[in-house]
C-alpha cells in the first residue's frame, strides 16, 4: 500500500428538522473520513439519525449545514459517484433480472457497450449470468439481495452506502448474505459505509465501527476492529476472542437503556 | 402435470373438481331455460299479459329481423358512443391523474372538488350537457365522459400515489429525474391498476350513454328502450335490454382478454 486516499470526507454536517410543534436537531457536527478499501460502520441508538446521516451523504435529503467531498471534489445533490444500497431489494417484478440491473445505467443515460460488458462480467463472476433472464419472484431472498448489489455495483460508484441492508432478510438468510456481500465488495476492492442497529454485524464487517450518541446526535467515539487473521470473512471473525471483547465495549459506549 | 404416475387421492380430488365446475354450468344454463320457458308457457297460457310483459318468441321474433327494423344502426350507434366515451374518458382520465400526481399543490387544491364531483349523481349534469354542447351524439359523449371520468382519476391517481415508496427511492438513488421515477416505476408498477379502472369504466360509460340516449337520442339502445316504453311496444324495449347486456359482457370480456395479453406479455415471460 502507498499511501492512503480518502474517499469519503463529511465536514461538520448538521440537520435540523422543521416540524409543526418545533425543530429537531438530529445531527450535530459530524465529522469523518472515509479510506479508498475501507469498510466503515456506523451505529447508534435507534432513532438517533444514522439513516439521515446516510440519506444526506447519497443526495436523497438536504442538510442544514456541512460539506461532502469525494474524491476532495464537493458534491451537492444527488452524485453519481455513489451507491445506495437499502434495506429492500426493490427489484421491479415487471423486469427480468438483466433489466432490473442494467436501470442505474439506463437513469443515467450511461448504458454502452463498456458498461454493458462490465455488467456481463460481474453477472459471471458472481453466477448471476444464468438467471439474467429469470423473473425477480423467481429468487430466493439471498439471490435477490445478491442482484441489489450488482445492480449497485453496475454504476461503479467510488463508494457505497449500506442502509440496514440486511435487516429484513431472516437469520440464516442475513449470515449467507453478509458474507456474500462482503467478499464481493472486498473482491471488487470498494469503499463502503454502512449504517446497522446490529452490533455484531458491524463488528463482523468493518474495520473501523463510529459510534453516534442520542439525538442531536454527534459521533462518540471511532473504533478500530482488527482480528489479526488470514482470510478474515465475517462468519470466522465471531469466533475469534476479540469479537466479544469488541462486542462488549461497543455495548457499553451504546449506553442503551430500556 | 408433471408426475405421470397421479396417486388415487389426486385423481380423485381432481374429478372432484372438475365435477363441480360441470355441475354448477349445467345448473345454470337449467335456470335460464327454465325462466324462458316458464314465461314462454305463462304468456301462450293467458296467465300473464304478453302486452305488458311480452314474450320469448316475440323477443326472438323482433331479434330475427334484425337488419330490417333497424336494431343493428341503433346497436351500432349505442357501440360507437361507449367507446368514444370509455377511450377518452380513460386517456383523459390518465392524463389528468398524471398532471395531480406531478404537481402535489394542484393535488391538494382539486382534492375537495373531485370528492364532491365524485358522488355527485352525473345524470343530474344532463340537461345543462344538452344546453352547452347541443341534443345529439356530443352531448351523449360526454354524458359517458362525465360519468367515468372522475372515477378513473380518483382511481389512477390513488394508486400512482401509493407506488412503493422504495421502489421510488431506489430510482432516485442512481439520480432519476421526475419523468423517469414516471416512466420507469409509477406507470409500469401501475398496469393492474389501469385494467381496473378500464373494467369499471366500460360499465361506466354504457351507463353514461344509456342515460344520455334516454334524455336526447334519436338513436340507440337507450333511444329504442325509452320509444318502444312510450309507444307500448315491449317486444322492443325487451330486445333492446337483452341486446345491450350482450354488448356490455362483450365489451367486459374484451377488456379481460386484454387484461391478460398484457400481463403475458409485461409482467411474466
Amino acid at each position: 500500500m502507498s499511501t492512503i486516499h480518502e474517499v469519503l470526507k463529511i465536514s461538520n454536517i448538521s440537520k435540523i428538522y422543521q416540524a409543526k410543534n418545533g425543530e429537531v436537531e438530529a445531527l450535530k457536527n459530524i465529522n469523518l473520513t472515509v479510506n479508498e478499501g475501507e469498510f466503515v460502520s456506523i451505529i447508534g441508538p435507534s432513532g438517533c439519525g444514522k439513516s439521515t446521516l446516510l440519506s444526506i451523504i447519497a443526495g436523497l435529503e438536504e442538510k442544514t449545514s456541512g460539506k461532502i467531498y469525494i474524491n476532495k471534489e464537493e458534491i451537492v445533490g444527488v452524485s453519481r459517484k455513489i451507491g445506495y444500497m437499502l434495506q429492500k431489494d426493490s427489484l421491479l417484478e415487471w423486469r427480468n433480472i438483466y433489466q432490473n440491473i442494467m436501470i442505474g445505467l439506463e437513469i443515467q443515460g450511461i448504458k454502452n457497450k463498456e458498461n454493458e460488458a462490465y455488467v456481463d462480467e460481474l453477472l459471471k463472476k458472481y453466477n448471476i449470468y444464468e438467471f439474467k433472464n429469470k423473473f425477480p419472484s423467481q429468487l430466493s431472498g439471498g439471490m435477490r439481495q445478491r442482484v441489489a448489489l450488482i445492480r449497485t455495483l453496475a454504476i461503479r460508484p467510488q463508494i457505497l452506502l449500506l442502509d440496514e441492508a440486511f435487516s429484513a432478510l431472516d437469520y440464516q438468510t442475513r449470515m449467507l448474505v453478509i458474507k456474500d456481500v462482503y467478499q464481493i465488495l472486498k473482491n471488487e476492492n470498494k469503499t463502503v459505509l454502512m449504517v446497522t442497529h446490529d452490533l455484531s454485524e458491524a463488528i463482523s464487517m468493518a474495520d473501523r465501527v463510529v459510534v453516534l450518541s442520542n439525538r442531536p446526535s454527534h459521533i462518540k467515539t471511532i473504533h478500530d476492529i482488527e482480528f489479526d487473521m488470514e482470510n478474515r470473512d465475517p462468519m470466522n471473525c465471531r469466533e475469534n476472542p476479540k469479537f466479544s471483547k469488541y462486542y462488549e465495549n461497543l455495548w457499553k459506549e451504546l449506553d442503551i437503556n430500556a | 402435470m408433471r408426475e405421470k404416475n397421479i396417486s388415487m387421492e389426486r385423481k380423485k380430488y381432481l374429478k372432484k373438481v372438475t365435477r363441480n365446475r360441470v355441475t354448477v354450468i349445467l345448473t345454470q344454463i337449467f335456470v335460464l331455460i327454465a325462466f324462458i320457458a316458464t314465461w314462454e308457457i305463462c304468456a301462450n297460457a293467458n296467465i300473464i299479459d304478453s302486452f305488458i310483459t311480452s314474450q320469448p318468441s316475440r323477443i326472438l321474433n323482433t331479434f330475427m329481423n334484425l337488419s330490417q327494423n333497424g336494431l343493428l344502426e341503433h346497436i351500432g350507434v349505442t357501440c360507437f358512443e361507449t367507446i368514444i366515451g370509455f377511450l377518452s374518458g380513460t386517456v383523459l382520465g390518465i392524463i389528468i391523474a398524471i398532471i395531480l400526481w406531478w404537481s402535489k399543490f394542484l393535488s391538494k387544491v382539486s382534492e375537495p372538488f373531485l370528492v364532491v364531483l365524485n358522488s355527485l349523481p352525473k345524470v343530474a349534469l344532463g340537461p345543462v350537457i344538452i344546453i352547452w354542447v347541443g341534443a345529439g351524439m356530443p352531448a351523449i359523449i360526454v354524458m359517458a365522459l362525465s360519468i367515468s371520468l372522475i372515477v378513473t382519476i380518483l382511481e389512477i391517481l390513488n394508486g400512482f400515489l401509493n407506488t412503493d415508496k422504495e421502489k421510488i427511492k431506489m430510482v432516485k438513488t442512481f439520480g432519476a429525474s421526475k419523468l423517469q421515477i414516471l416512466t420507469k416505476i409509477v406507470i409500469p408498477a401501475n398496469i393492474s391498476t389501469f385494467i381496473n379502472s378500464l373494467k369499471v369504466n366500460i360499465g361506466l360509460s354504457l351507463v353514461g350513454v344509456i342515460s344520455g340516449e334516454f334524455l336526447v337520442s334519436k338513436a340507440g339502445l337507450g333511444y329504442l328502450i325509452v320509444y318502444g316504453g312510450q309507444v307500448f311496444q315491449l317486444d322492443l324495449v325487451m330486445t333492446s335490454v337483452i341486446i345491450l347486456s350482450l354488448v356490455a359482457a362483450i365489451m367486459y370480456e374484451s377488456v379481460v382478454l386484454l387484461e391478460k395479453l398484457i400481463t403475458k406479455t409485461h409482467i411474466m415471460n
